[in-house]
């Protein structure tokens, strides 16, 4: 049995309650839906496939996944219960949520079906509302935090995603003493992509990469003094890498450890990024539908086998001629279709940055501990 | 820096980390703050990218790379 946990990432709807800046979902002002039918189908197909083993994660993202009605989830919840029961399979479901519409609905709905939570939120108000907007323009964070109190004072265990740009990187500080001050101790950084229908990206200006690692550099130095501390997932997912002699594991360049699943069933592989993208080449990346396709017969898809053939092509490269290969898995194939327009690449601005920016900060921060404290040995 | 590749610094750290006095203190002030450790599954999307055997803290982590 795989170490590694599937994931599978599900549209329960294409809406959004919010218009992000930067965001690379072209249908969030639709309200389509998914059917109970295409639930059923995932988890039958999920739970019943020999292309997954172990437990599966059911993460309903791709659109704010609490602007369906609760007893969307109460039934496609209990339909997967029974279909994991009848194939003795172990599952957990998880929210990527920005939060404001929580209630306590949604708080016992949360509960009783152990729901694990992801918040997007960008940091304080005045990095947040820049970019996390009402279709009206004004900001969200007030909201978000009125969520996050929820989720506190309910004792319900959250991680934050934060989507840094450009203007973020200038103030660390901030950005640490912010998740401090409220208590939230875990949280992990998306950077600002040219991606989808977000066709600018705040980090494209050449000194981005220095100035992401000064910034990580800033939070590192916060982590290990301020109290309570924020653990940010780029810094310990680094040292893991940096620790161990194994490859790091980059969940979206293989084949069916993501799949990627829209409201009408349609579904694909590698990064969730995709299924917002259109080319001549690949079409809309769609390598079947669940109403109608086993989930195997992936691999007989003429997307999917064009698209791995180059994900693959593109991973090799990485693997030979880049030296950060190890503490990084290769790059991310949504990058890189963005970026370049194809898969068979190598580096990509986002690798320069949010891959190699972190393990240049976390090496040298390390590399200074160790002469400092060899310093001070000697005297 | 020198010209050393990070591949080369990387094998360095971990000796050093592992085995010499003052990478041991490192390894202990940083597991004693617990700040850079993970110490929950709170967000399954994290947790996807790590196989589930892996060390969760620093002490383990460090503690003999050798042996990974």
């Amino acid at each position: 049995m795989s170490v590694f946990r599937p994931l599978i990432v599900l549209q329960p709807t294409t809406f959004c309650n919010i218009d992000c800046k930067y965001c690379y979902l072209p249908e969030r002002s639709k309200t389509k839906r998914m059917s109970p039918e295409v639930v059923r189908r995932i988890a039958t197909e999920a739970f019943f496939s020999p292309v997954f083993d172990g437990e599966i994660v059911f993460l309903w993202h791709l659109g704010e996944p609490l602007s369906v009605p609760i007893e969307f989830y109460e039934q496609a919840f209990s339909d997967i219960a029974k279909i994991a029961a009848s194939a003795n399979r172990a599952y957990v479901h998880s929210f990527q949520t920005n939060g404001m519409l929580l209630d306590a609905d949604w708080i016992s709905l949360i509960r009783r079906f152990d729901v694990r939570i992801g918040v997007s939120l960008d940091g304080p108000a005045f990095i947040h509302d820049r970019q996390r907007i009402m279709r009206g323009g004004k900001g969200t964070h007030q909201a978000v935090m009125r969520g996050i109190r929820l989720l506190q004072n309910n004792g319900i265990a959250f991680g934050v995603i934060a989507v840094l740009t450009a203007f973020s990187l200038a103030h660390a500080d901030a950005f640490f003493g912010f998740f401090r001050d409220n208590g939230i101790a875990q949280v992990g950084f998306n950077i600002d992509e040219i991606e989808g229908v977000n066709l600018v990206s705040s980090f494209s200006a050449d000194e981005a990469a220095s100035r992401y690692k000064m910034f990580v550099t800033r939070l590192i130095e916060l982590g290990e003094t301020e109290r309570p501390s924020v653990k940010f997932r780029e810094v310990w997912t680094t040292l893991r890498s940096l620790s161990r002699d194994q490859p790091h594991y980059n969940l979206a360049n293989r084949p069916l450890r993501i799949l990627n699943v829209d409201w009408q069933g349609n579904f694909s592989t590698f990064c969730p990024e995709l299924t917002a993208a259109t080319s001549e080449k690949y079409g809309d990346f769609v390598m079947g539908n669940i109403l109608h396709d086993r989930l195997e017969s992936i691999f007989d898809n003429e997307v999917f086998k064009r698209v791995n053939a180059e994900v693959d092509a593109g991973l090799q490269m990485c693997e030979r001629h880049c030296e950060y290969w190890q503490y990084c898995g290769g790059g991310e194939p949504s990058s890189k279709f963005f970026q370049h327009g194809r898969f068979d690449v190598m580096e990509t601005t986002t690798c320069k940055i949010h891959k190699q920016g972190t393990v240049d900060a976390v090496l040298e921060h390390l590399e200074r501990r160790l002469a400092d404290n060899n310093h001070m040995e000697h005297q | 820096m020198s010209d050393a590749t990070i591949g080369d610094r990387v094998a360095a750290l971990r000796v050093k980390l592992a085995h010499s006095d003052a990478g041991k203190d490192v390894v202990a002030h940083l597991s004693a703050t617990g700040s850079l450790d993970t110490d929950a599954r709170l967000s399954p999307v994290w947790d996807q990218s790590w196989p589930q055997n892996w060390p969760q803290t620093w002490q383990q982590a460090w503690s003999d790379p050798e042996e990974a």
